[in-house]
C-alpha cells in the first residue's frame, strides 16, 4: 500500500507541488491543510505517514504546529519546509519535533530524498 | 522537472496574495500601530517569493525579497511605518500584479529593478550602509486569527470553461424549445413523457452552471477601497469607503462588466462630489468625504448603491449649461432625477468645469448608462443639495438566459424580459384597463403611460389601441404599459450578447434565437417611455 502524505503550506501553488512531486514518486497525498490548526486537525483525523510543513502559515504557524503534532503523536514523521535563510527557524523546528528539512526553492529530487530517508 | 504546468497555478495563487496584501496594506495605513496587518502582509509576500523562486522568476523574488526586508526593519522599529514605506509597497503591490503575467511568460517584470532599488535606498536609511541583506526572520503565526479564507473545499476553474459550460446550456434551451415545438405538431404521449423528462433535467442543468458561475462581489468590491484612497491622494481630500453587503453573489461576466461603470461614478464622487475638507469643516461635516458602496439581492436582481455625503448635483448649473447647449428648454427650471440623469447621460452634453488630474471635462455617465443597460440593468439617481448624492444599479442576477415574453408588433417578433412585466391583458373600456377616448390609459384606475410598440417600431400603427394585448410594466418606481398586436407566449432564450451599436435605438437591449431559427430583437422597453 502507498505511504500518505498530509501536506502543509499556505499557498496554494506550493501544496500543488509538492502534492504532485510526491504523487509522482508513488506516495498518496491523503489531505492539505493551509493553516496550523488545519494541520493539527487533519494530522489527528489523517494519520499520515509523513507530514510536509511550511514555517510561515496564519492562525498558528509552521513551527507550533509541529509541537501540537509531535506532543499527541511522538512517532510523526514531519518534514519541514523553509526559505532560505530560517536556518535559526529550522533549528527550532527540530528541537520542536521535526525530522528533516528542505529548503525553497525546491528541487523535487531533494524533496524526495529527504521524504525516503525519513520513510525508508 | 517541467514547471510550465505550474504557470497559470502560480499567477492565479499570486493575484490571491497581492488582494490580501493589499488589504493588509490599507488596514495598516489606517491604523499604523496594529501590528497584525504587517504580519499579514509580510506571509503575503513571502508566500508570493517562494512561488516565485521555485519557478525560477528571479524578478518577482527579488522585489518581494526586498520588501519583506523593508518589512522586517520596519518591525524591528529601525524605520517608521511613514507614508513613503506605505507608499512604496502600494508600488510594490501594483509592480508584482502587473508583473504576473509577463514573468510567468519568462520575460522580465517592468519597473521591477528601480523600485527593488528604491525599496533598497529606503531601507538603508535604517540598516546600517553597506550591510549585507540579511534574510528577515519570518512572522510568529497570529494567534487565532478570525477565518480568513474558510477552510471551504473549491477547485479554480478556467472562467473561459465555465463560459462554454454556459453556452452549452444555453444552447441546449433552445434545442429543447425547439423539440417543444415539433412535439406539440405530434401529439404522442411517450414522445410528451421524453420531452418533459429532458425539459427537466435541462433546466437543473442550467441553474447548476449559473450556481457554478457565481462570484462573491467581494471580488468587485475589494479593490475600491484602494482606488479611494489614491484619487483621494491625487486631488488632496480624504475619503473613506465603506463597503456593505458583501455575501452578495453575482455572475462573474455581470461582476466583470461592472469594474469600468463603478470606478467612473467612485470617480465621479470623489471628484465632483465631495467639497475640499475645509470646505466641508465649514459646512458642519466630518472633514473626511463618506462613500458608501451598498450591494443588495432583490429576487433576480442585485442593487449596488453608492452614496457619497458631498454637495449634491448642481442642479441650477445642469440646467443653465443644458440651455445652453440646445438640450433643453429655456423655461424649464426644476429637474426630477431621473430627468437630470438622463440629462447627464446624454453624449451630446458636458458639464464645463476645471478638468482635474483624474477626471476629464464632463466624462460618460453615458458609458456607465450604456454599459449597465447592455447587461440588462438599468441606473437611477437621487441627489440632494449640500447632501449627497446616490446612485443606484440594478443588474440581474444573471444574463445569459433569460424568461421573455413574446409579442409581434407590426408584422416583427419581440422578445421582452419577463421581470418586468407585472400583467398582460387586453385593453377596452370596460376590463381594468382603460383606454380613454382621448388615448390615455388608467389601469385599475390609475393613469399609467403607454406606448404603442407598433407605432414605436414602425412609425405608424394600423390599429387602433383598443382590444389590443397591453403589458403592464414596472421597473424601479415607475411603471408604463406598452400596446402591442399579439402576444406570443413565454419562453426561455438565450441572450447573444453583443455591444450595441450605438446607432441602434436604446430600446434595444439584444437578440436571441427564436425556436423557429429566426433572430429577434430584445427590447428594454423601459427606454420607451
Amino acid at each position: 500500500m502507498a505511504q500518505t502524505v498530509l501536506v502543509c503550506d499556505d499557498a496554494m501553488f506550493m501544496r500543488t507541488m509538492i502534492a504532485d512531486i510526491l504523487s509522482q514518486a508513488g506516495f498518496e497525498v491523503v489531505g492539505e491543510a493551509e493553516t496550523g490548526d488545519q494541520a493539527v486537525a487533519k494530522y489527528r483525523e489523517l494519520k499520515p505517514d509523513l507530514v510536509t510543513m511550511d514555517i510561515v502559515m496564519p492562525s498558528m504557524g509552521g513551527i507550533e504546529a509541529v509541537r501540537a503534532i509531535c506532543k499527541e503523536s511522538p512517532e510523526a514523521k514531519i518534514l519541514m519546509c523553509s526559505a532560505m535563510g530560517q536556518q535559526a527557524l529550522v533549528v527550532e523546528a527540530i528541537q520542536a519535533g521535526a525530522k528533516d528539512f528542505v529548503v525553497k526553492p525546491f528541487q523535487p529530487s531533494r524533496v524526495l530524498e529527504a521524504v525516503q530517508r525519513l520513510l525508508g | 522537472m517541467d514547471l510550465s504546468r505550474y504557470t497559470a497555478l502560480f499567477v492565479a495563487d499570486g493575484r490571491d496574495h497581492l488582494k490580501r496584501a493589499t488589504a493588509h496594506l490599507l488596514e495598516w495605513e489606517e491604523y499604523p500601530d496594529r501590528t497584525a496587518p504587517v504580519d499579514g502582509l509580510f506571509r503575503a509576500l513571502h508566500s508570493l517569493k517562494s512561488s516565485a523562486a521555485t519557478m525560477g522568476f528571479g524578478d518577482i523574488a527579488e522585489l518581494t525579497h526586498r520588501a519583506e526586508h523593508l518589512l522586517e526593519v520596519v518591525r524591528r522599529r529601525e524605520l517608521s511605518p511613514s507614508k513613503a514605506v506605505v507608499g512604496l509597497l502600494f508600488e510594490t503591490v501594483d509592480v508584482l500584479d502587473r508583473g504576473l503575467e509577463p514573468a510567468s511568460r519568462g520575460e522580465a517584470v517592468p519597473d521591477a529593478r528601480p523600485l527593488a532599488e528604491a525599496i533598497e535606498r529606503l531601507t538603508s536609511t535604517a540598516a546600517p550602509a553597506g550591510a549585507p541583506v540579511p534574510e528577515p526572520t519570518p512572522v510568529p503565526a497570529e494567534p487565532k486569527a478570525a477565518p480568513e479564507r474558510a477552510a471551504m473545499r473549491a477547485v479554480r476553474v478556467d472562467p473561459a470553461r465555465l463560459d462554454e459550460l454556459l453556452q452549452l446550456a444555453g444552447e441546449l434551451v433552445v434545442a429543447r424549445n425547439r423539440l417543444t415545438t415539433v412535439v406539440a405538431r405530434r401529439p404522442d404521449p411517450d414522445l410528451e413523457a421524453v420531452a418533459g423528462q429532458l425539459d427537466s433535467l435541462i433546466r437543473s442543468l442550467h441553474g447548476g452552471v449559473l450556481r457554478a458561475r457565481l462570484a462573491p462581489i467581494t471580488e468587485l468590491f475589494g479593490r475600491f477601497p484602494r482606488v479611494v484612497r489614491d484619487l483621494g491622494a491625487a486631488l488632496g481630500k480624504t475619503a473613506r469607503l465603506e463597503l456593505r453587503g458583501e455575501g452578495i453573489e453575482l455572475d462573474r461576466t455581470v461582476l466583470e462588466e461592472l469594474v469600468d461603470p463603478l470606478i467612473h461614478l467612485l470617480r465621479n464622487a470623489v471628484d465632483h462630489g465631495l467639497e475640499p475638507s475645509e470646505e466641508r469643516v465649514a459646512l458642519g461635516k466630518a472633514a473626511e468625504g463618506r462613500l458608501v458602496l451598498t450591494a443588495e439581492r432583490r429576487r433576480d436582481w442585485i442593487a449596488i448603491r453608492l452614496f457619497d455625503d458631498g454637495r449634491g448635483v448642481d442642479r441650477e448649473t445642469v440646467i443653465r449649461q443644458a440651455q445652453e447647449q440646445g438640450l433643453l428648454d429655456a423655461g424649464t427650471r426644476e429637474l426630477a432625477d431621473d430627468e437630470l440623469l438622463a440629462l447627464l447621460a446624454r453624449p451630446a452634453f458636458t458639464i464645463k468645469r476645471e478638468v482635474t488630474a483624474v477626471s476629464g471635462r464632463g466624462v460618460g455617465m453615458d458609458a456607465v448608462v450604456h454599459k449597465v443597460r447592455s447587461l440588462g440593468g438599468r441606473v437611477s439617481l437621487e441627489s440632494t443639495r449640500g447632501q449627497g448624492t446616490t446612485f443606484e444599479l440594478m443588474v440581474p442576477l444573471t444574463t445569459a438566459i433569460q424568461r421573455v415574453l413574446l409579442v409581434e408588433a407590426g408584422g416583427d417578433r419581440y422578445a421582452i424580459p419577463s421581470r418586468l412585466v407585472r400583467e398582460a391583458t387586453v385593453a377596452g373600456r370596460r376590463s381594468d384597463a382603460m383606454l380613454t377616448p382621448d388615448g390615455r390609459f388608467t389601469f385599475r384606475g390609475r393613469p399609467v403611460p403607454l406606448v404603442d410598440l407598433t407605432l414605436a417600431t414602425t412609425g405608424s400603427s394600423a390599429t387602433t389601441t383598443r382590444r389590443r394585448p397591453v403589458l403592464f410594466l414596472e421597473w424601479g418606481a415607475r411603471d408604463g404599459a406598452l400596446a402591442v398586436d399579439t402576444l406570443l407566449g413565454q419562453h426561455d432564450v438565450l441572450l447573444e450578447r453583443f455591444e450595441a451599436p450605438r446607432t441602434l435605438p436604446a430600446w434595444v437591449s439584444g437578440a436571441t434565437i427564436l425556436a423557429d431559427g429566426m433572430p429577434a430583437f430584445v427590447l428594454d422597453p423601459t427606454a420607451l417611455f
